[in-house]
């Protein structure tokens, strides 16, 4: 069985605007990419914010070992260019995967 | 004095009742942002509301708004009466509650701790608000209404989220200055109470963060990709529980329907299709692009202005 890519969306630390208009339900942080360990510009900081809300509530101690934010910022033209240039080139590969499966209820076997 | 009413402060709503199941939203993602919450929940209107079962444990309060006076239906907004009754919050409540963070109801809750905000300094002034879009656009902003009364170039708030302190607020008589416009101004009332406060206050509030009112999304959703946005605020007709064809990222949509489909099922016939699931087009990622660098700069400057979110310029 295939998995659907909305239940594990691996492409936000390369592509933060492919799924603009794909529903993702679970984002997948995956090798050294992940807004806790450290700053990557590529990935909107609402999902560094949200474990900062998290473990403020209920995990204080954990806090200490979250990557800070850089200031805040627009994205400069350059990175958004290249974040434009590689959604432009892979679109096309994305949008027959994202095909394949209309139904995040339905699996392919 | 109803038992709902446990804390000195209060998140309210101003609403009639097509806008429920939305207020719904806001406040069952404000619980779950704020499970310790020193704040009550209240939604003031002159229509009769019923809280459906599963939002009871919120002990939202249903306050039944007083009336209007008969002028300012000159400040009736898309068809509507019911943003103008936050005029009035603070006399209704005042002996009650010392502070009120009053909310829009077509907004999305990404974050920020409500309750730390409801303690922020505001100095002398009864409200504190976030500066209206267009000063996120313009160097120079000049709002519509100012220019309309002969006013010149002064800070002018988007009334979609508020942070009053009642006292203030009647001590310096807000509402009847408020409601005087309606009676004064010789131009049309564009924006409803927005108008209305703005023209009362000619620029004399303590400036929030934007990240409190974000209202930037339908033209630029990705301005705020590196600048923690606690609430979107989806301003205009083009919201994303309303169109398809908007430049919104399609999670606003997703989360309403999720939302919905779990507690509203009655509200999925409103809200719009998702947009069709596909990678955005050279020619939205080109528009998005030239968009953000025409007022980044203004932006840039924006977000150093406000470093603290609790903490408001006076």
């Amino acid at each position: 069985m295939r998995s659907l890519p909305c239940w594990n969306w691996q492409l936000d630390h390369k592509y933060p605007y492919l799924a603009h208009y794909y529903p993702v339900f679970h984002h997948h942080f995956i090798a050294g990419w992940k807004p806790n360990r450290m700053p990557v510009w590529r990935l909107p900081v609402r999902f560094n914010q949200a474990y900062r809300d998290f473990m403020t509530q209920h995990v204080p101690e954990a806090v200490a070992e979250l990557a800070t934010r850089g200031m805040p910022r627009p994205l400069r033209f350059g990175e958004q260019a290249r974040i434009m240039v590689d959604n432009l080139l892979s679109g096309h590969v994305a949008s027959s995967l994202i095909d394949q499966y209309p139904d995040p209820y339905l699996a392919r076997l | 004095m109803p038992d709902l009413q446990k804390h000195d402060s209060v998140v309210a709503f101003c609403i009639d009742r097509n806008f429920l199941p939305l207020t719904l939203f806001m406040i069952w993602q404000i619980s779950h942002l704020n499970p310790q919450r020193r704040f009550d929940f209240l939604i003031s209107s002159q229509d009769d509301l019923e809280i459906p079962d599963w939002a009871k444990p919120y002990g939202i309060v249903l306050h039944r708004s007083g009336s209007l006076p008969a002028f300012a239906e000159a400040a009736r907004y898309a068809g509507s009466m019911s943003t103008v009754l936050r005029l009035m919050l603070a006399r209704e409540l005042g002996d009650r509650y010392r502070r009120i963070i009053y909310l829009d109801s077509d907004m999305y809750v990404a974050g920020g701790n409500l309750g730390r905000l409801m303690d922020i300094d505001l100095g002398p002034h009864p409200i504190g608000a976030v500066l209206d879009c267009p000063f996120f656009i313009r160097a120079e902003a000049h709002a519509e209404d100012y220019r309309a009364a002969g006013l010149p170039l002064l800070p002018y708030f988007n009334a979609g989220f508020q942070v009053i302190d009642t006292r203030a607020y009647q001590d310096q008589e807000v509402e009847r200055r408020a409601f005087d416009v309606c009676r004064t101004h010789k131009s049309k009332i564009s924006y409803g109470d927005q108008t209305l406060t703005n023209l009362a206050l000619k620029g004399r509030f303590a400036q929030l963060s934007p990240c409190w009112n974000w209202q930037m999304d339908s033209v630029h959703p990705y301005l705020a990709h590196l600048f923690p946005v606690y609430h979107h605020h989806f301003i205009s007709a083009i919201k994303p529980n309303l169109v398809s064809n908007g430049l919104f990222p399609v999670r606003f949509n997703q989360a309403y329907r999720d939302f919905f489909t779990q507690y509203a099922p009655e509200a999925l016939a409103e809200l719009a299709p998702p947009p069709k699931p596909q990678p955005l087009s050279f020619k939205e990622q080109a528009r998005m692009l030239f968009d953000d660098l025409q007022v980044a700069k203004i932006a840039s400057a924006m977000f150093a202005r406000y470093p603290d979110p609790y903490r408001a310029v006076l």
